[in-house]
């Protein structure tokens, strides 16, 4: 460890007690930092301040570790930096029952937020992978979205109220704990998916949605998954109150019997409406080789996509153009990874049992192939994430590159807080 | 003098029929339908596409003079009202359809657009653009953009920004970019969220990609008069927490009612009661009867007086007609009408709404209230005579009494009708130092000079904003 790296441990110390620091010596360090790492968890709101401050005085940069399910690629190295895990802030503030609303602090485990308040019959509506390791924090940081975004919307759609800590040490808070609010600038979105360059998520309030009383799959087999997909628009097109549609190849479709590629439909809700909405699904020729109703949680994979972040690749488009996307990552990533590819959301997730399966890609060509579909790339855990990458892919890139600069300067001053996530393509 | 170089530059663009600087032609531009601020613009462009945007905002850029984009001046919050001789960019020209992508169910267009006639324009598809203030047949989606505006449906399909997927927009130093995709995935930050809501002043939206909803297969208006507005709100609040999430659930109360039948907008609401609420379940048959069956459950435990539901579309109109009339119908009871927009949480509506009445009681005011009850989004209306200095006085007191009194249930400021200039002196009731600081600096990234839309939001001095209250509050035009 180097002098400023011992030292900044010493008044870390010193700023939020010995309880709050300690040091990973080997093997897998929080955030994928190399070891010997020093983690700081601190308690509160005000002692993640405090942390910040020190850090930043003592010029070390900050990786905020929520489950630290994040994929492990290289981060920055020319930055020395330190942890700070969210364990010691775990807590449920207020289940405001009646009006379906949940506050807790950041660091809460998704499962157990959802074991905390599934007794009242409700569901925090986020569905990332990793569920049972991924925190509330780290999942709004990243805007992790799962298979449930068709009913419930975006991660940004369930944020009501946040608290962050900015890169200089301020505490702020944005929106309420009401569900429809124009009070002010809607930081609450700026902040989701901002992963940790803003601030550190401290505490969020989500809007919760009751489970449903009953659920249904349906599965329909068919020769390749671009078959699977038609039929799925033709769904898409004729009923259009499915919860889920999903098209899928792959270990992704294990549990559904019969071969090749699948369709699968989720439906919730009423247990009248499901069994109507079920028949009609049933009913609709879609041409498949074979159809079956699964148990509503046969097909993991499908509610929750992925269980090796390392070896995944999302690619979203319009919902019509999914077809001639699966075209594509057949020319381009080959016939045997895994596809689910969200019919309603035009939501495609690439995984491998082979982590290094996108090495050999042409990355140039698979570029220029999905610039004319307006494609979004994510690629979880690239370190310089989103603005190097978009560069790559010159039609998708946001405006407002400065803007989101200025941002960025204006509340992590420093530079302090996840140094080198988003950076611009030289 | 700079404005009147700039004017010089902005005629020469745009000629006289659409570069406005004489007096007479200003006068409806001094406020939007907040009447109660006031400013006069030193001209009023009319801009018909980007890069005339972009040319007029390098003009005002160049020459220092603060400039305000407006759509249809149907906000509540006065947040179209120009700077004191600032140049006012009105939107309503560029009103074109760009693209409807059935297949996709998105459509980009120009914001000039009226809410309403996008709806229309997409009708035969069989789609809809939800988020329906009841100003719609008026306001301009980029006004809707700039306030993230509701509407009776925003309860279910969510408010403007939940159906925005793109813009394209200038930036104050006249830069254009694209923020937002139509595609899922988030790229970056998300500017595009932050620049919904922040009531023009962060960038001129020129160009919106919005998603189109397909029309629900069925639909059931639902009716229910109560003898008392605690009962009312207590079946709102166990509908919610039955979790039942109706398209829309709106309540209004007696004095409502009474106006509201006594005007054109007439709905046949029962007269004696003290409070009816309207109920609209959509979506497939068999969801819509049990979420009706489960309602209707609710009610009857209630003490419904009667639970009507509407026999076909021009019933379901009729019943509608009372609620989307309302402001509309008491705008005839008292030369002016105070509309406030606060928000509390949905389980608080039994307990607030009585005090919200004591308030006005005691200071012998008139209250009507028609509300968003799904949401616990308040619209306490409050008839006066502007005309009458002290009375005026005690509307203010009332206004600010609701509004502590919201706050201190875990409410907040606005709901829908934004914060522009009228609630800005209460942001500090709701917000830390630090919290407006971040806003602040957000806004700074964006509008470094200040030179868009000055003085809004954000508690300022006045000085450097010089609209001047005039002697009138709120009035809402009752056309
Ligand atoms: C659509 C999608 C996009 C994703 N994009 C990314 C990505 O860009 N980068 C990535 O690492 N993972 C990404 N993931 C995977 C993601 O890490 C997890 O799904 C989710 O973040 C897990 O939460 P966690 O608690 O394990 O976070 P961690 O693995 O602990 O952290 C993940 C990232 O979030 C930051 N973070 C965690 N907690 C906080 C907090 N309280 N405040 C501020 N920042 C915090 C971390 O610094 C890190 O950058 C993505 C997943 C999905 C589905
Ligand atoms: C009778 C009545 C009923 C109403 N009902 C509702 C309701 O149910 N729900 C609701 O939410 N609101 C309601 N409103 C308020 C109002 O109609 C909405 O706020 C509406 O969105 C304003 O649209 P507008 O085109 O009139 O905008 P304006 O009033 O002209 O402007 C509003 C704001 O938008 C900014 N702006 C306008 N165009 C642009 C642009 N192109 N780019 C950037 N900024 C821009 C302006 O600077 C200003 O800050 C109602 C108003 C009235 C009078």
């Amino acid at each position: 460890m180097t002098e400023v790296f011992s030292n900044t441990d010493e008044l870390l110390r010193a700023a939020l007690g010995a309880d709050a620091v300690y040091v990973v010596t080997e093997g897998d360090a929080p955030g994928a930092l190399p070891t010997p790492t020093i983690v700081v968890a601190p308690a509160s709101a005000e002692q993640v301040a405090e942390a910040v401050r020190v850090a930043t005085d003592a010029g070390v940069g900050i990786v905020p570790v929520g489950g630290d399910t994040a994929p492990r690629r290289s981060r920055n190295e020319d930055f020395p930096c330190v942890a700070l895990s969210l364990e010691r802030m775990s807590g449920v503030v207020e289940h405001a029952v009646e009006d379906l609303v949940f506050t807790a602090q950041a660091g809460l485990v998704l499962t157990e937020a959802q074991a905390a308040i599934a007794a009242h019959g409700h569901r925090v509506p986020l569905a990332p992978p990793l569920a049972a390791r991924a925190t509330l924090g780290g999942i709004v940081a990243c805007s992790a979205e799962g298979p449930t975004r068709n009913a419930y919307g975006s991660v940004r759609d369930q944020v009501l109220g946040i608290q962050v800590v900015h890169g200089d040490g301020r505490i702020s808070r944005a929106g309420g704990r009401v569900v429809k609010n124009v009070t002010g600038y809607d930081l609450c979105r700026l902040y989701t998916g901002s992963r940790g360059v803003l601030g550190v998520i401290t505490e969020l309030t989500l809007r919760l949605r009751p489970i449903e009383p009953a659920a249904c799959r349906l599965a329909w087999r068919f020769p390749r998954i671009e078959d699977a997909w038609n039929a799925g628009m033709t769904l898409r097109r004729d009923i259009p109150a499915l919860y889920g549609l999903h098209a899928a190849r792959g270990t992704a479709t294990d549990g559904i019997s019969g071969e090749g590629a699948a369709l699968v439909a989720t439906l919730r809700g009423p247990e009248a409406f499901v069994e109507a909405l079920g028949a009609s699904c049933w009913e609709h020729d879609l041409g498949a080789a074979s159809q079956e109703v699964l148990q509503p949680d046969a097909v993991p994979a499908i509610i929750g996509p992925v269980s090796a972040l390392d070896a995944w690749l999302r690619v979203c488009v319009l919902p019509a153009d999914g077809g001639r996307l699966l075209t594509t990552l057949a020319q381009r990533i080959g016939d045997d990874a895994d596809l689910v590819l969200d019919v309603l959301g035009g939501v495609c997730d690439v995984t491998h049992e082979d982590p290094g399966f996108l090495d050999p890609v042409d990355e140039t060509a698979l570029g220029a192939d999905l610039e004319p579909l307006c494609a979004q790339v994510d690629r979880p855990g690239d370190p310089g994430f989103h603005l190097r990458r978009l560069h790559l892919f010159p039609s998708t890139r946001p405006g407002g590159v400065n803007v989101m600069q200025a941002l960025m300067r204006s509340l992590d001053p420093a530079g302090v807080l996840n140094p080198g996530r988003y950076e611009v393509a030289p | 003098m700079a404005a009147q170089a700039c004017i010089k530059e902005l005629k020469r663009l745009l000629g006289d029929e659409r570069c406005l600087a004489e007096p007479g032609r200003l006068l409806s531009y001094e406020c939007d339908a907040l009447t109660h601020f006031k400013s006069m613009p030193s001209a009023v462009v009319l801009p018909e596409s980007t890069d005339e945007v972009q040319q007029v905002v390098r003009i005002c850029a160049r020459h220092e003079v603060p400039f305000t984009p407006r759509g249809a001046g149907t906000g509540l919050s006065g947040g179209a009202v120009p700077a004191e001789g600032g140049v006012l960019i009105e939107c309503s020209r560029m009103r074109r359809v760009l693209e409807v992508d059935v297949e996709n169910r998105i459509a980009r267009v120009e914001p000039g657009v009226i809410n309403a006639h996008l709806s229309q324009q997409v009708a035969e598809h069989g789609l809809a653009y939800a988020p329906d203030p009841s100003s719609q047949t008026v306001c301009t989606l980029g006004g809707n953009v700039a306030e993230n505006s509701g509407g009776p449906h925003c309860l279910k399909h969510g408010a403007t920004t939940n159906h925005i997927l793109a813009l394209r927009m200038v930036m104050p130093d006249g830069e254009v970019v694209e923020l937002g995709t139509p595609v899922a995935g988030a790229a970056g930050l998300d500017l595009r969220g932050v620049v919904l809501g922040s009531e023009g002043t962060l960038g001129i939206v020129t160009e919106i990609t919005c998603r189109l909803v397909p029309v629900p297969e069925c639909i059931e208006t639902l009716l229910a008069p109560f003898d008392s507005m605690g009962a009312a709100c207590t079946a709102v609040s166990r509908i919610v927490a039955a979790g039942i999430i109706p398209a829309a659930l709106e309540a209004l109360d007696e004095r409502t009612i009474a106006a509201v039948e006594a005007s054109v907008y007439r709905a046949g609401y029962p007269d004696d009661a003290a409070a009816v609420i309207l109920v609209e379940l959509d979506g497939h048959p068999a969801r819509v009867e049990a979420e009706r069956e489960q309602i209707h459950a609710i009610f009857r435990d209630m003490g419904a007086l009667s639970i009507e539901t509407a026999r076909d579309p021009e019933h379901a109109e009729q019943l509608w007609k009372g609620r989307k009339g309302a402001f509309g119908a008491m705008g005839r009871l008292a030369p002016d009408l105070y509309v406030q927009d606060a928000v509390v949480p949905r389980s608080k509506l039994p307990e607030v709404l009585p005090e919200i009445g004591r308030i006005c009681d005691g200071l012998g005011l008139k209250l009507a209230n028609v509300f968003h009850a799904g949401e616990g989004n308040l619209h306490p209306n409050i008839s006066y005579d502007g005309r009458d200095a002290a009375e005026v006085e005690k509307v203010v007191q009332a206004g600010q009494q609701i509004i502590e009194l919201c706050l201190s249930v875990g409410g907040v400021l606005s709901g829908e009708h934004g914060i522009g200039l009228e609630k800005q002196g209460f942001m500090k009731l709701m917000f830390s130092d630090d919290d407006l600081e971040s806003m602040a600096r957000v806004r700074a990234a964006f509008n470094p000079t200040g030179i868009l839309n000055p003085g809004k939001i954000l508690p300022t001095p006045r000085a450097c904003v010089e609209v001047k209250p005039v002697h009138r509050l709120p009035g809402v035009d009752a056309s």
